[in-house]
């Protein structure tokens, strides 16, 4: 048996289940979001797209996934170089991976316990004699949902990152610094084509599933605007499934989103790759 | 011109070298050779400013750079693999320290003066191909042209042949040799291998144990061993109490040191013994025309006449 | 720099990621730790009584277990191979089978979920802990093949060949020689499934149609609870599942070390 052949008949229990489930889950709710008897085949759509609360809700999504994602790359490769630069023996820094260990809505009820007006935070800073403790939690900016993501999310970028500043050879750098390269040329040199491809992924990853969560914003968001999830499930149960047309118009939505930004990403770190990976501009 | 005075380098209680001066004049290339593990390698990191010395100063034509940034040195390192950006072409290692670098130019100036030193290594076919898709050879030659191109004062070379194989890297070492001539580069190379470091230097420094044990051209050093460590690293010969060339050794006279044939060599048309004198713990190779067997017990005699190399 | 600011850094690191799961332990035995007092003035088990002696509660703990446990068993099964054949072949259309296994990392599992809905109740699945299970694959899998895979990618060949060429069969070489080296990927596969299958609630909730209680069901409404010593300590026990699902899984491994050195 060709080891093609052999290859595709171990992945197949996991290719059929992505079909079985996956595909089609994805194809019925394109199915649901059309059917509508007589009132035209997109009518979901041209109702969802025309809705102010469908946009508003779009704006807090995108806004609330992408700065989360941002801020927790970044921060999750300034921990990383931090970490390999100081603490490349010490076993302990596992310590940044432990809240992996702990569920979302938990992570959120750590949020509610500390920056709430009622949590840690105020009380400490009342009893420093200050008023007036901000509003982080069930706040329209969304905080309270951003720095839960930021907890759970960049133990998760350090996991994904750490191998590559592992297997970095860190010659290169030196080389540059020979060649009499600054800090900000030698990050954009040395570990940026390395780094910045599994970093573009990362924040990929985060953001897709920003978009599509619930536990977070149900828990810790405001009812008006909420994130997408929040909107779509609402919709989903509202009596007599009379929205669910709409609300699943808009998961296929936001999955045509999230498929096309990943597309789109997915295909500029393999071309901007290929290239110097294989070489080939001459034989 | 280079100068080193009273380098010292500790890493916690361990002294890696200590005591280490000499110098280099311009457009010279100097030559520390010795085992691995004698410091030269750190000490060559030292003078590039990727480590800092413990004790001691580098001045380079009269400035005193100990306490400079590696980056901010007109100093460049080669390495033992040519470490080229993979991420970018031939010509645009070439250009890297005159774009990021250094010595800052135009996009124009940089692409003309990359595209001559291109030139210079024989490689302008290659200008847009990717590391690689070189061989390494190729990517040692390339190395040195984006070192050169940035008119360094000094370029310093840790072994850059080492991690080729040996027709490449005796071919490349005539070719570095002439080009740093030409060029009239100051240059500090580090090897452990005699042959390269008397073929390369026009001075010669034997460090062992962390100390040097002898500079001087490379004709007196290798003739003239001053001690058993210069000797053992560079000297073809023995030493008991003063050096003694191989060249002045005779195999198969009655009396002298008491030697063991190990096996033969043949070297450039000749049979030469490699043999062990155990009275002075050293080996030596010594030329002969005669069998010998191995194992067997031998007597060397020393020639006074064949002193000073001539055969 | 030098051990102070080593200390230091590593202090905060502790502080941020590991200290407020102590906070929130500390919060759960306190006893009327009101605004805006800094530190509790009394200790209580009273929110631990309450969370024990609840039976639902205990039920769906064990739903919990039970569910999550089937999804690490399942993932096994299935990314195993897959992991191995993208790992140690090239196969024909590799980027296909890759794209394919990542799906749901790169579209909303919500989408799905809800797409599914209807056809999991004409097969009978929904409203049960089977359909529950199959949903909480989605958003595992993709993971388990690729922990696996790095698993696979850092596993030397030479010594299953080494096992081949002294006769060992294909089958044993794979059980007795090549998982027991697996063994640290599948801790950190097993662990990390069991983690999401835990901290799923909306699939659950639209899968399970409010039949299958799992935790997080009967967590959701507790969450604005004034009762903060329950609250703090149901929270607790999400961060305690996983540790005891290691402890479990650690000895199903050790076990399984101990039986393929007999093969």
């Amino acid at each position: 048996m060709s080891s093609s052949v052999k290859s595709w008949l171990l992945a197949l229990p996991v290719l059929l289940f992505m079909a079985v489930f996956a595909a089609q889950g994805l194809y019925r709710a394109w199915l649901e979001s059309v059917q509508v008897d007589g009132a035209g085949l997109f009518s979901a759509y041209t109702e969802l797209l025309t809705g102010r609360t469908f946009w508003a809700s779009f704006g807090i999504s995108v806004y609330v996934s992408f700065i989360s994602a941002v801020l927790s790359v970044v921060i999750g490769l300034w921990l990383v170089r931090l970490l390999h630069r100081y603490f490349l023996r010490d076993d302990w820094k596992l310590a940044v991976w432990f809240p992996m260990l702990i569920p979302h809505f938990a992570a959120a009820y750590l949020t509610v316990l500390f920056f709430s007006p009622g949590g840690w935070f105020a009380s400490v800073s009342a009893s420093a004699g200050l008023d007036g403790f901000p509003i982080l939690v069930n706040d329209p900016l969304y905080i309270g949902v951003i720095l839960t993501y930021l907890w759970k999310e960049i133990p998760f970028v350090v996991l994904m990152l750490l191998p590559v500043y592992q297997e970095l050879d860190w010659r290169m750098e030196e080389a540059a610094r020979s060649l009499g390269a600054g800090a900000w040329t030698r990050f954009k040199t040395v570990e940026l084509p390395w780094s910045g491809p599994v970093l573009l992924e990362v924040w990929l990853i985060l953001f897709v599933f920003m978009l599509g969560a619930y536990e977070i914003p149900v828990l810790l968001g405001v009812t008006y605007p909420s994130m997408l999830p929040v909107l779509a499930f609402e919709w989903f149960y509202q009596a007599g499934w009379s929205q669910r047309p709409l609300a699943q118009a808009m998961m296929v939505v936001l999955t045509a989103i999230s498929a096309f930004t990943a597309f789109l990403l997915l295909y500029i770190i393999q071309r901007s790759r290929r290239r110097w990976l294989r070489g080939g501009m001459r034989a | 011109m280079l100068e080193i005075k009273k380098a010292e380098k500790q890493f916690g209680e361990r002294t890696v070298f200590s005591g280490v001066s000499f110098s280099a004049e311009a457009g010279e290339t100097a030559c520390i050779v010795g085992p691995s593990g004698c410091g030269k390698t750190t000490l060559l990191r030292a003078v590039a400013g990727l480590v800092p010395l413990s004790d001691g100063t580098v001045l380079l034509d009269g400035e005193d750079i100990t306490s400079w940034k590696a980056e901010q040195r007109p100093v460049v390192l080669l390495f033992q693999e040519a470490l080229l950006f993979p991420q970018l072409t031939v010509l645009e290692n070439i250009a890297y320290g005159l774009k990021y670098g250094r010595r800052k130019l135009g996009r124009r100036a940089r692409l003309a003066e990359s595209r001559a030193m291109l030139q210079k290594i024989e490689m302008e076919q290659w200008e847009n191909a990717y590391p690689v898709e070189l061989s390494g050879g190729q990517k040692q030659r390339v190395a040195l042209a984006r070192a050169l191109v940035l008119k360094p004062k000094l370029l310093l070379l840790d072994e850059p042949f080492s991690s080729l194989d040996a027709s490449l890297r005796q071919s490349l070492r005539t070719w570095v040799r002439s080009f740093l001539r030409e060029e009239e580069v100051t240059s500090l190379f580090v090897t452990h291998d005699k042959e390269e470091a008397v073929m390369m230097s026009d001075r010669l420094i034997v460090m062992k144990d962390g100390a040097v044990q002898q500079q001087g051209t490379p004709e007196t050093v290798y003739h003239q061993p001053e001690n058993r460590a210069a000797a053992d690293v560079i000297g073809d010969g023995l030493y008991d109490e003063r050096f003694i060339p191989a060249s002045s050794l005779t195999i198969g006279a009655a009396d002298g040191y008491s030697g063991i044939i190990e096996h033969p060599q043949f070297m450039h048309g000749y049979r030469f013994y490699r043999v062990n004198v155990p009275s002075l713990k050293q080996t030596v190779v010594v030329l002969s025309d005669t069998l010998y067997e191995e194992g067997e017990a031998v007597k060397l005699s020393v020639t006074e006449e064949k002193e000073n190399g001539a055969l | 720099m030098n051990k102070f600011w080593k200390v230091l850094l590593a202090s905060l690191l502790i502080l941020v990621f590991v200290a407020p799961v102590l906070f929130l332990f500390i919060r759960s035995v306190s006893f009327g730790w009101r605004f805006p007092d800094v530190l509790p003035d009394a200790f209580s088990l009273r929110g631990w009584q309450a969370v024990w002696s609840d039976p639902q509660l205990i039920r769906a703990l064990w739903t919990t277990i039970g569910i999550g446990t089937a999804v690490v068993v399942l993932n096994y099964l299935l990314a195993l191979p897959a992991a191995y054949a993208l790992s140690h072949h090239e196969p024909r259309g590799k980027a296909v089978i890759e794209t394919v296994i990542m799906l749901p990392i790169f579209v909303p599992v919500l989408a799905v979920a809800m797409g599914l809905h209807l056809f999991m109740i004409r097969i009978g699945a929904a409203d049960s802990w089977i359909g529950v299970v199959l949903i909480h694959m989605l958003p595992t899998l993709p993971y388990a093949v690729r922990i696996l895979k790095s698993g696979f990618d850092r596993l030397q060949t030479d010594w299953m060949w080494q096992g081949r060429t002294l006769g060992m069969g294909p089958v044993r070489t794979f059980f007795g020689l090549m998982l027991p080296m697996m063994l640290p990927s599948l801790r950190s596969c097993g662990i990390l499934v069991f983690v999401i299958s835990l901290s799923q609630y909306v699939l659950t909730a639209i899968i399970g149609g409010g039949r299958v209680t799992t935790l997080p069901i009967l967590y959701f409404p507790f969450f604005s609870s004034a009762d903060e010593a329950v609250t703090a300590s149901f929270t607790m026990l999400f961060a305690l599942l996983p540790i005891v699902f290691l402890v479990l899984l650690e000895t199903a491994l050790y076990t399984y070390h101990k039986w393929s050195r007999t093969v």
